[in-house]
Formats: C-alpha cells, structure tokens, sequence
C-alpha cells in the first residue's frame, strides 16, 4: 500500500484529535469525583510534652484494651533514653513500656534521661499511603491514616515504608495495624484512650483549629518539633521537648 | 481512499464507544471517594471502612462518667492532689460493676501500683513525687508516720536498718495515705498527734499538780 504524505498528514490528524478527545473524556469522571468528595483535611493534632511524662506505661496499657491490640504489639509504647557523660546513649521499652520500668543501675555518668511516647505519627504526606498497592491504607477525612482491614493482603510495604515504626502485622487478623488515634472515639467527641488515661497530662489531643483547646494553644505558643522532620513526611504528632538523641 | 477513512472512523467510533461504555460502568462500580488527589499520592480512600473503624466501641469513658455511681469516692478524690489523675488510670474501666473484660473493676492497692508512678526512675520529672522504699528519706517519713498514726503496725523502737525493707514484709501505703486523697489522713494524724501532744501536756500538768514533781 502507498500512502500519499496527504493522507499520511490527515491520517495522523484524526489519530491526534481521537486521542485527545479520549483524554478528556477519561479525565472528566476523575475530576468530577475529586471536586465531590474533597482532599482530607488534618484537623486533628497530638501533643506528646516529654517533660512531662513519668514512664508510668498506663496509655500503652489502655490502648490496648481499647483497641483489643493483640500481645506483643504495640500501637504506642513508651522509650527510655540514658544519655551518658560519653555521648553513648541507650534506648530501652520493656514490653513497650507498658509495666512501666524497673530502676536499673546506670552503666556510668548519665547526662541526661528522659522518657519519649511513641505512636502512629498520622502524617500529611505519609509513606505508608503511597506505598499500598491495594488502596487498603488511606487518609480519612479528618486527616487520620488508617487502614482498611477488608482491603489489605498482609503485604507488608507499608510496614517497611514507615520511618517511625509505627505500624505492624496483627498476628490474628494477618492484616497491617496501627494507631488510630482512636477513631472511634475522636467522632463521638471522646480523646484517645492514651490520653484519657494520662495521670500527668504529658499526651494531649485536640484539633487544631481551636484556640481553645490545649493542642490549638500549644501548637502556637509552644516550640514544638516532630521526630525526623529530614523525611519530610509532615508528622502530626507534635513533641515538646525533644531531645536531639531521640530518633 | 474514502474507504481507508471510513475504517478508520470506524476504529475511532468503536473505541469511543467502548470507552463510554467502561466509563458508565466504572462510575457506578467504583465509590466517589476512591482516588481522591492527596498532593502527590492517591490518597486511596473507601468510605465504608470508615464507618466500620467508627463503629468499633468505645470502652474509656473518661472520669465524668464514674462521678454519678462513685460519689463518695469522686468527693474524696477531687479535694486531693490525684484530681488530676484520672480514675480509669488506677481502676480502668466499669460500667455497672463490670470492666470491659466482665470482670469486677480492679481496685489495686499494692505497693507496685503505687509505685507504677511514684518509684524513683531515672528521667523521671521531678515534678511529681517520688519515693524508693528504701530510700532513708522514706523511712524516715514512715516513722513519723507511724509515731503520728495509731494505724500502723510497725515496731517503731527499732531503727530503719534493722527493720529492713517493711514494704517487703507487707506494709502498704494505703495504710497512711488515702488512695484518692493521699494527704487526707496524713493530716488526721498530724491532728491525733497534735491532740496526744495536747493531752500528753495537761496530763503532766496534772501530774505536777497532784504529785508537787515534775515527771
Ligand atoms: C452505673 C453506675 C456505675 C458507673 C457509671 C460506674 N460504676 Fe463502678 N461500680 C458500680 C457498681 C454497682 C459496683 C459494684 C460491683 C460489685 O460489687 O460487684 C462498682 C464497682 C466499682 C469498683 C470496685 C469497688 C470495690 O469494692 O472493689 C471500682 C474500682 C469502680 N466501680 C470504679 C469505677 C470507675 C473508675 C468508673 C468510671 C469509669 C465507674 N466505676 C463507673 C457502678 C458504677
Ligand atoms: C491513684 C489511683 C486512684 C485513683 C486516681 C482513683 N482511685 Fe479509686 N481506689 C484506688 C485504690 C488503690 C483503691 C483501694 C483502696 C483500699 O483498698 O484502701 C480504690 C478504691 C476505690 C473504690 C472502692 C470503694 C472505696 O471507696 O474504697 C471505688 C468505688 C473507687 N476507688 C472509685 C474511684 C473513682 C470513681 C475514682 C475517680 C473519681 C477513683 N476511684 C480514682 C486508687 C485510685
Ligand atoms: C497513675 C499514676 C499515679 C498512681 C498509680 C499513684 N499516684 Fe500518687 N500522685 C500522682 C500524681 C500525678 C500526683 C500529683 C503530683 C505530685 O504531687 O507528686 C500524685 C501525688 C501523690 C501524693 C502527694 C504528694 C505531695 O506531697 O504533693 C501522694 C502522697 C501520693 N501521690 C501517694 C500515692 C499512693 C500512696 C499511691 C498508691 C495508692 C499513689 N500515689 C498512686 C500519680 C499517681
Ligand atoms: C506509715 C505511714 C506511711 C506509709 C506506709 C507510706 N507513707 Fe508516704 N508519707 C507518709 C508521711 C507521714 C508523709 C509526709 C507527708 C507530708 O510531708 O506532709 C509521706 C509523704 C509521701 C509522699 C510525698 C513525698 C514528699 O517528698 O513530700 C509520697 C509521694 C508518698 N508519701 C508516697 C508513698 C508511697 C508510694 C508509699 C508506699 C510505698 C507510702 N508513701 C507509704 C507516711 C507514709
């Protein structure tokens, strides 16, 4: 077959314009859903004041019992550091802090010590999101990362891809778990059972735009970090007092 | 030539028509919320689990919600210095007489559960109160107690180091303090003392009186 550079030209023309035509269609449907249901929106902050916390371990304690977080998991756990003379420093959670700790002997000169509560970080960008190859994960509206335990297959990526550790393999269900911040209290208008519990106010939850509330105060008036801002995941989880050591 | 167009538009037509279709389709099949734009990522998104994570129950209730059933117990608590720390924190939940497990609510007065936030850690702010039960410090504060209270069965004529460890031997601290009011007998004591001591100087005074010595 001979094809004339005319008909070449006009052959290409169509197949351009059906193209393009096609792309705006396929687009239509997918613009239409996202100006629907919206982006979600991070309402919601968590304070963590390390100067406050005593090691008592009883937010680990509820958070289990809330969430009926099977044994030898930990959706939060609490971490003593030991920052000795000699810059070595020393981490340890006994079962995640949850009975709280036994007075151990100092192996020298300390520092400083402290203690740090640890939970899922509920990020704005998280990786744990990008990474799901099923959509199991996702950012609810209220700006909590959660998972949908119908969706997930136990791959595990998400696990991997988060820079806290925040998350595990529920050994009964063989699915992704995590902190929820409570879910399911937050929209009945309850906190956190961690923080419910707190005998020291050192875990503080709120939303943010409340200048009413502790989180909406702190989060202006306190200087406050988040842990490994270098990921550049946008923690939601505010610390104050942290220590450079602390990772 | 018409005819190479006409398959052409032909091709054109059925592929857009199948793509129409898929569309149709796919709109019903696939939620709204599914692939909601979150900056850079899908932030992949199916509404039912949310409800499903919200329908899960809740079982800390938060201290209002004893105040009803536990009057005494909440009127004591908010005069002392555990106001701030929350019932759930020491008893855990109940509804009714029952925790979460069905069980009696635990209402632990050891030693250990005291010392689940006021042992001496290292790190531990010094904000709250801290005590090691062999700490000379406590000893010390235990036998004032003990010579205050009438409480106490502990042998007082013997020294701290020879009486060992008498948290050991099955003293607890509830003996001294009120568990929500920690301070509230304390004071009671400093009161019977002060009341003894009162006595203790008008009987002597007496003493002196009938006898013409001093004791
Ligand atoms: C609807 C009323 C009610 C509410 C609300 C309630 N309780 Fe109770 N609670 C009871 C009853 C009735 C018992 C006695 C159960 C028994 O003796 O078997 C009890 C028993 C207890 C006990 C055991 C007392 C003992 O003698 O050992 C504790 C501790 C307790 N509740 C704590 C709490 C706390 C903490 C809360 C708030 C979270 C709370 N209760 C809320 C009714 C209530
Ligand atoms: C610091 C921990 C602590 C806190 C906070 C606390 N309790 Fe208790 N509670 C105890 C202990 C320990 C006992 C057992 C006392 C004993 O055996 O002498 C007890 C006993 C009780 C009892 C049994 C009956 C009694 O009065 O002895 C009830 C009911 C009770 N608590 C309710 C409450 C309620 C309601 C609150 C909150 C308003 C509360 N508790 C806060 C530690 C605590
Ligand atoms: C859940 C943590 C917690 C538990 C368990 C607990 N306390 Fe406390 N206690 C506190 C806090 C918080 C304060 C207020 C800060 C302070 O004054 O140390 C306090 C204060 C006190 C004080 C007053 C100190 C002062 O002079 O101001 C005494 C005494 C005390 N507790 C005794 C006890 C005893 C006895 C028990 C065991 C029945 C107990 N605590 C269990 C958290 C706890
Ligand atoms: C024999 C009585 C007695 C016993 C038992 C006892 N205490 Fe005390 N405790 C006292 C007295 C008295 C004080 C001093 C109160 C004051 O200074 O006003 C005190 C003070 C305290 C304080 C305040 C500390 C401070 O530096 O002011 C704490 C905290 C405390 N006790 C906790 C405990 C704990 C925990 C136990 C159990 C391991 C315990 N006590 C057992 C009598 C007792």
């Amino acid at each position: 077959m001979k094809t004339s550079r005319r008909d070449f030209l006009k052959q290409a023309g169509w197949t351009i314009l059906g193209s393009g035509l096609l792309g705006t269609v396929v687009q239509l449907p997918v613009r239409s859903a996202r100006a629907a249901s919206g982006s979600s929106e991070h309402l919601y902050g968590y304070i963590v004041d390390t100067t406050k916390c005593i090691g008592c371990g009883l937010c680990a304690g509820a958070c289990r019992k809330e969430n009926r977080v099977p044994e030898e998991c930990y959706r939060t756990w609490i971490e003593h550091y030991t920052i000795y003379l000699d810059g070595q420093v020393e981490v340890e959670s006994p079962q995640g802090g949850e009975n709280s700790f036994a007075p151990t002997e100092a192996k020298g000169k300390v520092d400083r010590s402290f203690f740090v509560p640890k939970l899922c970080n509920h990020c704005k960008e998280p990786n744990c999101v990008q990474v799901c190859p099923v959509g199991a994960t996702y950012v609810s509206r209220e700006g909590m990362v959660l998972v949908d335990q119908k969706q997930c297959v136990g791959c595990a990526y998400c696990i991997q891809a988060c820079p806290y550790s925040a998350r595990f393999m529920n050994p009964v269900l063989h699915v992704a778990d995590k902190c929820t911040w409570c879910y399911h209290r937050v929209l009945k208008g309850l906190k956190p059972a961690c923080v419910t519990v707190c005998p020291v106010g050192a875990r503080q939850f709120g939303r943010l735009d409340d200048p009413g509330s502790p989180v909406g105060r702190l989060i202006k008036e306190a200087r406050l970090q988040v842990l490994k801002p270098e990921m550049g995941n946008e923690p939601m989880v505010f610390y104050n007092g942290l220590d450079k050591e602390v990772r | 030539m018409l005819n190479q167009i006409s398959h052409i538009l032909k091709a054109i037509g059925l592929l857009l028509l199948g793509a129409v279709g898929f569309f149709i389709l796919r709109s019903f099949i696939v939620p709204d919320s599914f692939g909601v734009q979150h900056s850079y990522i899908y932030g992949y998104y199916r509404e039912a689990s949310d409800g499903e994570l919200a329908a899960q129950p809740t079982i800390y209730q938060g201290s209002e919600a004893c105040l009803g059933c536990h009057a005494v117990a909440a009127a004591t608590w908010k005069e002392g210095k555990h106001a701030g720390v929350p019932c759930e924190s020491c008893h855990g939940t109940c509804r009714a007489g029952r925790n979460e497990a069905g069980q009696k609510p635990v209402s632990d007065s050891s030693v250990a559960a005291c010392m689940k936030c006021h042992a001496a850690l290292r790190g531990r702010p010094v904000g709250i109160h801290q005590v090691a039960a062999l700490d000379p410090h406590v000893q010390e504060k235990v036998k004032w107690g003990c010579q205050v209270g009438s409480l106490v069965a502990v042998d007082n004529r013997k020294s701290v180091k020879e009486k060992g460890d008498i948290f050991a031997q099955g003293l607890r601290c509830v003996l001294c303090h009120d568990a929500h009011h920690p301070l509230l007998r304390l004071k009671e004591f400093a009161m019977q003392k002060a009341e003894r001591e009162r006595l203790q100087r008008q009987g002597t005074d007496n003493a002196t009186l009938s006898n013409g010595e001093k004791p």
